[in-house]
């Protein structure tokens, strides 16, 4: 199925690799200086259009819990990096990096992820402008 | 293992588009050389699947610096002259359009309209009748007659309505009927609806077009203008994925300022 | 001399026209052997409204649990929402549809929201871990029939604007077949063990457009048009909405 389809980002090389999204405003979404790594459990992933997301809720210092959202690449995208819709299962740790919303909400766009194991992923778009 | 490689070559495909990439064809125009192998109606073959080197005019036209939100870093952009000839009246526009990009129409997963479209990989198939360019963004697409009829009277659209013919290894495309509403890149840069565009792809090598379009808007122009860059052929074309993006929008409700005025921008026309 | 050519268009132009008219034995072809069914193709039935109008025998046969859920769940159309009507919807939907068959790939352009289907005919295995609106279309031709195979659905379409909906497990399979110069029979068979206690039937008849130069538009979803109340999904519509669908129940 792989070899014929070249569905994972191997196959095409760099080459090909043009981004396909235009959707969005991300500057005026998203803050570039507003940096922000949560680690938190996995509640929910949407792998989806046009654009994926992960819930994540957060167990703070005082015992109150902060839901966060991650903004990632479209469905698309992250299937060709080989990340599945149980990829995020409910219950597992995990450690996103990414730029904070402008209007303060627990939302982010996402750039990294870490698992459990240490493996580091891109969640973010390849190219961004979003 | 297996996440850890792609994470990788991921992270390898950053810097490729961090990259400055010629937005514009760095050779004359004068003898064709090339001859592209026919259909079998006899038209040069233009199909495959292509990805545009337009140097992140999806953000804006114009040179720009890169970096993330930005794209890839465009030194002369894909604007002949690196300058849009805007009215005085319509440069101002152009300026709170910046500033509020949350109006940005693809944000709310509007088609891109020509050329915005073209920013991004296509896939062109050619019939005797018609060729057709499918995108995957947004599953756009157009259909460029070239059987010579007009185009329809009374009607706009936001990828406007196209009309073609070759020219040697010129595919010449005439589009006409473009709405006020799609916009050229994320910077402001508008159009009106009395936008005509004459595009022509040029095959120069089994890999590459050369796209120039020339544009014309009297409403919002002092004169005409021309955008060029590249297109390359994909070695290894992939099978297009849904691209929904109705279905999935949730970005509008977080951008700033965005619902005031989306209100005032659209429902008040 | 007259009288010869006469004779000669006598014999030929019938044989002509009985060639143009009648399919049997003899469907034309694309370059590659398949019947070609290119060109634009129209529904005329209201399955759109109702989909248990071309559904065998008038009706859709409901799991109990899965009528309870769906008389719990969201009460306004996703298309109101531009949200992608789904397969079957999507072939029956009142726009036009155009075919173009090249390259082993058959490719449905849709007038409703400019959707485009690629099915490839080489009969790759379905994508895994991964839900689309429009599902996963694999295909491959079995005799004369364009047969594809559709999964991988997310449980967010509605088969009509009566409000029938599925899970996440429908599997639909459509068989096109060219019966005619101007007919292609549709059928789609529609599974989904969450929602059916069978496999079900619906069937209609494509015919094509023929009006010369006629060509799709675009027809682009526009959120507030008109001033129109729109919903984003994010925010559930209020009770008493106008777009809110209430069907009398049971379903029959």
């Amino acid at each position: 199925m792989k070899s014929r389809l070249c569905l994972l980002a191997i196959c095409g090389g760099l080459l090909a690799s043009t981004p396909v999204m235009a959707h969005h405003s991300f500057a005026s979404e998203y803050d570039r200086d507003r940096r922000v790594k949560v680690t938190g459990t996995v509640t929910k992933f949407d792998l989806s259009n046009p654009h994926s997301w992960v819930y994540l809720d957060v167990k703070e210092a005082d015992g109150t819990v902060t839901s966060w959202a991650f903004e990632t690449a479209a469905a698309g995208g992250l299937y060709r990096r080989g990340i599945r819709k149980d990829t995020f299962k409910p219950g597992m740790v995990i450690t996103i990096t990414g730029f904070g919303a402008k209007d303060n909400s627990h939302t982010a766009d996402a750039q990294d992820v870490t698992l459990p194991d240490g493996t580091v992923m891109t969640l973010g778009t390849e190219n961004n402008p979003g | 293992m297996r996440f850890g490689f792609f994470a990788l070559m991921a992270i390898c495909a950053v810097p490729a588009f961090g990259q400055n990439r010629p937005a514009a064809p760095v050779r004359a125009t004068t003898a064709q050389p090339y001859t592209p192998p026919r259909t079998a109606d006899g038209q040069p073959d233009i199909e495959g699947t292509w990805q545009p080197r337009a140097g992140g005019a999806a953000y804006s036209v114009l040179p720009h610096a890169g970096g993330f939100f930005l794209g890839a870093e465009s030194k002369t952009g894909i604007v002949e002259g690196g300058v849009l000839p805007y009215q005085p009246w319509a440069a101002e526009e152009v300026k709170h359009l910046t500033e509020h990009m949350e109006l940005d129409p693809t944000g709310h997963c509007h088609f891109e309209g020509i050329p915005h479209a073209l920013y991004f990989g296509f896939q062109i198939i050619q019939t005797s009748k018609f060729i057709a360019f499918l995108h995957d963004n947004m599953h756009a697409r157009r259909l460029v007659y070239l059987d010579g009829r007009p185009h329809p009277q009374g009607y706009k659209a936001w990828m406007g309505d196209s009309r073609g013919h070759w020219e040697g290894n010129t595919l010449v495309v005439d589009v006409a009927d473009n709405n006020d509403k799609a916009v050229f890149d994320m910077a402001g840069h508008f159009h009106s609806d009395a936008l005509h565009v004459v595009e022509r792809f040029t095959i120069v090598d089994k890999d590459t077009i050369d796209y120039e379009a020339t544009f014309d808007d009297p409403k919002v122009f002092t004169g005409p203008f021309k955008m060029k860059f590249q297109m390359k052929k994909s070695a290894n074309p992939q099978e297009p994925f849904e691209s929904d993006c109705f279905g999935g929008e949730r970005d509008q409700e977080h951008i700033v300022n965005g619902l005031a005025t989306l209100k005032d921008h659209y429902y008040s026309k | 001399m007259i009288k010869i050519l006469a004779a000669i268009a006598g014999v030929f132009l019938p044989l002509a026209l009985v060639a143009q008219t009648a399919d049997a034995g003899k469907v034309p072809r694309t370059p590659e052997g398949k019947p070609d069914m290119q060109g634009i193709w129209e529904t005329r039935n209201a399955a759109s409204f109702d989909v248990s109008e071309i559904a065998e025998g008038h009706e859709i046969p409901y799991l109990p649990a899965a009528l309870e859920r769906e008389q719990k769940g969201p009460r306004v159309d996703p298309i109101i929402h531009c949200m992608e009507p789904g397969v079957p919807r999507i072939s029956y939907m009142p726009f036009p549809i155009q075919i173009l068959q090249k390259n082993g790939v058959v490719i449905f352009m849709y007038e409703y929201l400019h959707d485009i289907r690629t099915v490839t005919t080489t009969s790759r295995p379905h994508l895994e871990g991964i839900d689309f609106a429009m599902g996963d279309s694999v295909g491959h031709w079995d005799g004369d029939t364009l047969v594809i195979d559709v999964v991988d659905f997310n449980d967010k379409t509605w088969l009509d604007s009566a409000r029938h909906t599925h899970s996440d497990e429908l599997h639909v399979v459509e068989r096109y077949t060219r019966v005619g110069p101007n007919t292609i029979n549709y059928e789609a068979t529609i599974e989904d063990p969450k929602t059916y206690s069978r496999p079900w039937k619906i069937s209609m008849p494509l015919h094509r457009n023929t009006e010369p130069d006629f060509e799709l538009r675009e027809q682009e979803c526009t959120e507030g048009d008109n001033g129109r109340a729109i919903h984003p999904p994010y925010r559930p519509a209020p009770e008493g909405d106008i777009f809110e669908f209430v069907r009398p129940y049971p379903v029959k």
